[in-house]
């Protein structure tokens, strides 16, 4: 699937929409960067509840498709204005990251 | 557990597998010819604290070795003046650039000398083997080495070989200034992007970045982000060399494990200090080396080999 399908069946909120046609290919949840950096698979969707601007920078280094930023929670504008420098998708949803994660995985991410 | 059993060990284990005569061998040699004298073989052993000296002829094949033993006769017969083909061993025993590691240690076992010359398969000198380049070997292929005090750097001191490059000719340099973690990671990206451009396969790139960029993050928390980030990357090997001013690492063994960190429970909150940064970097490095120390500045350099993924 591609990032457009997944913004589609989340129905998160867009907060930048970046290259929406790069395939979505596997998941990953976790708040630690250190963890992500290390062991979330390139074309990843990251779930996280991190909005700071290094969230940006460890996408863009592990190669991950779209942030979700869960619970609610939203970034300050260089953060949005960093992703759209790198074409990265990053949406809202009010779900936590445990339910972002289900509904991930019942789309057939694994 | 003797010699021999070590050895079987060795290959059983298949441990410095990837060392070869030719990467464990010392290339500056120092060689004379047949008809060179006695004497000056003397002076070449004295002056390069050297404990023997491989004769070649025009072609430089080796034809012979002189070692002190063949000297100290010499010089109580007084032929010091002649040639060292008339003192010198002929059937000397030699190792082949391609050997592996075990026919080495072996050899040392079996003929108990101090060095070995290595040829190729032409007969040509390409080097030689002393005790302590096999030392050296083993310990240069141990998956971390993690040097905290200055003796212990002296004693290493040979590993700095490498960096010395850094001075003149990194391929790659980026000032760590960073306020805060605003942007933090972007020496790394930056990195990426100039290994990606150089032709790097994907998994190399990976490895080499993931780990520039928690070593880079570690100058932004830790080290009040001043730092540098330089790099050589040729011939499929890339070596990463991240410096800052201090205040230094007191403990290394402490920060390699997993979960321990010293951040603050607002970086902590950010996502940062999970005490992964280091063991990350010991994962995705094919070698290691960190030296720090309290109130010192902290070096530290990975090398990236491609396809050892």
């Amino acid at each position: 699937m591609t990032v457009h399908d997944v913004i589609e069946s989340l129905g998160a909120d867009v907060a930048v929409k970046g290259d929406t046609t790069r395939l979505v290919t596997s998941g990953y949840a976790c708040d630690l960067l250190s963890e992500v950096i290390a062991k979330a698979a390139p074309g990843s969707a990251w779930a996280t509840i991190q909005t700071h601007v290094n969230v940006i920078a460890v996408a863009a280094m592990v190669g991950i498709s779209v942030v979700i930023v869960c619970e609610g929670r939203t970034c300050e504008s260089d953060v949005l204005e960093h992703a759209t420098k790198e074409h990265l998708t990053v949406l809202y949803s009010r779900d936590s990251a445990y339910t972002v994660s289900g509904k991930l995985y019942l789309l057939g991410l694994r | 557990m003797s010699l021999e059993q070590s050895v079987e060990a060795l290959r059983y284990l298949g441990l410095f597998s990837s060392l070869d005569a030719s990467s464990i061998m010392s290339t500056a040699v120092h060689a004379l010819h047949p008809e060179d004298r006695v004497a000056a073989a003397r002076l070449l052993m004295r002056e390069k604290s050297i404990s023997g000296v491989p004769i070649v002829d025009a072609d430089f094949r080796l034809v012979g070795l002189v070692s002190v033993s063949k000297i100290i006769e010499a010089l109580a017969d007084g032929r010091l003046a002649d040639p060292v083909d008339s003192v010198m061993t002929r059937d000397v025993i030699s190792l082949h650039a391609h050997d592996s590691f075990e026919t080495i240690l072996s050899c040392f076992q079996r003929f108990k000398f101090g060095r070995f010359p290595v040829v190729e398969d032409d007969g040509r000198l390409v080097g030689m083997i002393t005790d302590t380049d096999v030392l050296s070997a083993i310990i240069r292929s141990f998956y971390s080495v993690y040097i905290h005090d200055q003796r212990r750097a002296v004693t290493l001191g040979s590993f700095s070989a490498l960096s010395k490059e850094f001075e003149s000719s990194a391929d790659f340099v980026y000032d760590i200034r960073c306020r805060g973690l605003e942007n933090a990671g972007e020496g790394s990206a930056q990195l990426k992007a100039f290994l990606q451009n150089k032709g790097f396969g994907e998994p190399i790139v990976r490895r080499a970045s993931v780990c520039a960029y928690e070593a880079e993050i570690n100058v932004c928390i830790h080290a009040g982000g001043h730092g540098s980030l330089r790099a050589i990357a040729r011939n499929g090997e890339i070596i990463l060399r991240v410096e800052d001013e201090g205040p230094g690492i007191e403990n290394i063994d402490l920060a390699m494990k997993e979960g321990w960190s010293t951040a603050t429970d607002a970086i902590r909150e950010l996502g940062f200090g999970a005490g992964m940064g280091l063991p990350n970097i010991r994962r995705f490095s094919d070698h290691l080396v960190i030296i720090s120390g309290k109130d010192k500045p902290t070096k530290v350099e990975m090398i990236f080999l491609e396809g050892k993924e």
